[in-house]
């Protein structure tokens, strides 16, 4: 029996014509959960949809991820060929209701102190420059807000009505 | 089936009439009045007397158009026409007058009618004229004033147009007017909901009736008696008039606070569902209440809704009682709603008490009327158990006071949140493309 749980992940991916960014975050703790957000990978927009997936499916296949990350993807407006290149992730269209649920999740993880950032994270600066902006309304260079933000939605819910005890998960 | 005059009349005689059965002040009162206004507690058989004096109008032919108005459609439908102490209900077999739902009219064997109006729409109410008029739970009406002065412009018919308001009171101007003129137009009764406890279930009793006796909104909602507000209470009925606003200037962030019920039993209490925002002005609108008793299914779908309905930003609701459930059972409902829990452990005083210096400062407004809110709030002393409204009311404020600051707080935020305990992952590759590192 376990004494502590698994290691686990949530990834969000942004994907849009403008490029597209990767943003993984740990979970610790149990119950009132936090997210570290411990990786961020950014892709330009020279970058075609399938090279996209091959480097994501390889970040995820490295350890300590492989086989414990849940990844979303923003499926809006990238057609449904690019979705299926990740056909084990979750997949979110973002409509003006779910821009707006996502700009108030990650204004309620942060007030929470749910969310923290690792100060030495490659790109630190451009996800700290989009996270300040990000209201859920689409903006320019937003997509490591909006990777984070698809990673703290695939999340939410499944971590936070769940204690780890007696070697398992308990709702 | 056809029925012989011989059996009508042996039904007429036979039936124990209104007089028989009813207590004392639930028969019209003598004298010369307009409007007789039947103040009653739950349950004290306030409808019924209002129904029955309706009825015996019609019957006695002095009502022949008369104006049926309740708090909104369906309790028109549910109470006044179709409930136990209503129209359809207490009218003998030979006189049951026919319902019309879809023209909203009741027609009665010797060819009196009745219209029937919600409070919500009170223009519906230009135009018609009557000779009797039934105004039901009035106090409640959220466009209570507007309807009333409507539905007294219509009572202009006959030589001798009256009204019956039947109510539980609560001290809004329309029921504090009419106090002030009994004796001169206004009759007044009194009905205590202990009066009628031979007519009430006993779980009510036991539950209700015990829980509230004596207490502040016992004494309004049991007993009928028009009160202000407890001494002591946080917030008081003239800071909340003079704060009132008809309409939210353009808003910048809205929340729904959930305070929920433990359980959902008939005696079980009922679950806040409060709507407020911050305007562009830095103030703080209360717009909805949106609270129910309800199975925790039912309450958290009323929750999204309300979250749709009024485009907002957060469901903010407490989880002592419920724990982890209440955020499962909202985000059954609705999957992607940003949810902030808040733990009542923190203290409820030291919550609601900033909340009503800001009402006190006129920083908060009430958009439009809530009547149970309303009570809620005049009537909870700081050290009693806090209601479900309140606590709902106080938990969105709370949850907006927190980001007023718009914007120049989510950088605090993002600032707040980078921490050199946390190790990047992996290794630290090169952006890929031509996105700028």
């Amino acid at each position: 029996m376990r004494a502590t749980p698994p290691r686990e992940f949530y990834a969000g991916l942004d994907l849009s014509p403008r490029g597209g960014a990767l943003a993984v975050l740990e979970v610790e703790g149990d119950g009132e959960v936090r997210y570290l957000l411990r990786r961020l990978r950014r892709f330009g927009s020279s970058l075609a949809f399938s090279e996209v997936a091959r480097i994501v499916t390889v970040e995820l296949e490295r350890a300590p991820l492989l086989g414990a990350t849940t990844l979303t993807v923003n499926a809006t407006s990238i057609g449904q060929a690019v979705v299926d290149l990740f056909p084990s992730a979750l997949t979110l269209t973002v409509g003006e209701r779910e821009a707006r649920d996502l700009g108030g999740l990650v204004r309620v993880v942060l007030e929470g102190g749910r969310l923290r950032i690792a100060a030495r994270l490659p790109g630190l600066e451009a996800v700290l420059v989009a996270l300040r902006a990000f209201t859920g309304a689409r903006g320019q260079s937003d997509e490591p807000a909006w990777a984070t933000a698809l990673g703290l939605w695939g999340a939410e819910g499944r971590t936070r009505t769940r204690l780890w005890t007696g070697g398992r998960w308990v709702r | 089936m056809n029925r012989t005059l011989a059996s009508v009349l042996r039904e007429a005689l036979q039936a124990p009439s209104w007089r028989d059965l009813a207590r004392p002040e639930q028969l019209p009162p003598s004298g010369d009045w307009r409007i007789w206004l039947l103040l009653g507690g739950r349950g004290s058989g306030k409808t019924r007397a209002a129904a029955e004096w309706v009825t015996a109008e019609v019957m006695a032919g002095r009502a022949r158009a008369v104006a049926v108005v309740g708090r909104t459609a369906a309790d028109v439908r549910d109470v006044m026409v179709e409930g136990p102490s209503g129209l359809l209900t207490i009218a003998p077999g030979w006189f049951r007058p026919t319902y019309e739902p879809s023209k909203r009219r009741l027609t009665w064997p010797n060819g009196a009618q009745a219209a029937l109006f919600s409070a919500e729409e009170p223009d519906l109410l230009r135009g018609p004229q009557h000779d009797v008029a039934w105004a039901d739970e009035a106090a409640a009406w959220e466009r209570g004033q507007e309807t009333w002065d409507n539905l007294m412009l219509t009572l202009r018919l006959g030589g001798d147009p009256r009204c019956v308001v039947s109510t539980t009171p609560r001290p809004i101007p329309l029921i504090k007017d009419l106090v002030s003129r009994q004796g001169g137009d206004v009759a007044v009764t009194k009905m205590r909901t202990l009066d009628n406890a031979a007519n009430l279930a006993p779980a009510f009793l036991q539950d209700i009736v015990a829980r509230y006796q004596g207490t502040w909104l016992g004494r309004q909602e049991l007993d009928a008696e028009v009160l202000t507000e407890a001494p002591g209470a946080l917030w008081t009925r003239d800071m909340l008039e003079q704060t009132r606003v008809e309409r939210a200037p353009d808003l910048l962030r809205v929340v729904v606070g959930v305070d929920p019920a433990v359980t959902s039993g008939e005696s079980s209490d009922s679950t806040g569902i409060v709507v407020a925002g911050v305007g562009t002005d830095g103030e703080f609108y209360v717009l909805e209440d949106a609270s129910c008793k309800a199975t925790p299914d039912q309450w958290a779908r009323r929750a999204a809704s309300a979250f749709e309905r009024h485009q907002a930003d957060r469901i903010v609701a407490e989880v002592n009682n419920g724990g982890d459930m209440v955020e499962l059972v909202i985000r059954t409902a609705a999957p992607t709603i940003p949810y902030e829990k808040t733990h009542a452990s923190r203290g409820k005083l030291t919550r609601a008490e900033p909340i009503s210096a800001l009402f006190e400062q006129g920083r908060a407004h009430l958009v439009g009327r809530f009547p149970q809110l309303e009570d809620q709030l005049c009537t909870y002393v700081p050290g009693q158990p806090s209601p479900d409204r309140l606590d709902a009311m106080v938990w969105a404020v709370t949850s907006l006071l927190g980001s007023a600051g718009g914007a120049v707080t989510m950088a605090r935020l993002v600032e707040a949140a980078v921490d050199e305990r946390v190790e990047p992952l992996g290794p630290d590759d090169e952006d890929e493309g031509d996105a700028t590192p």
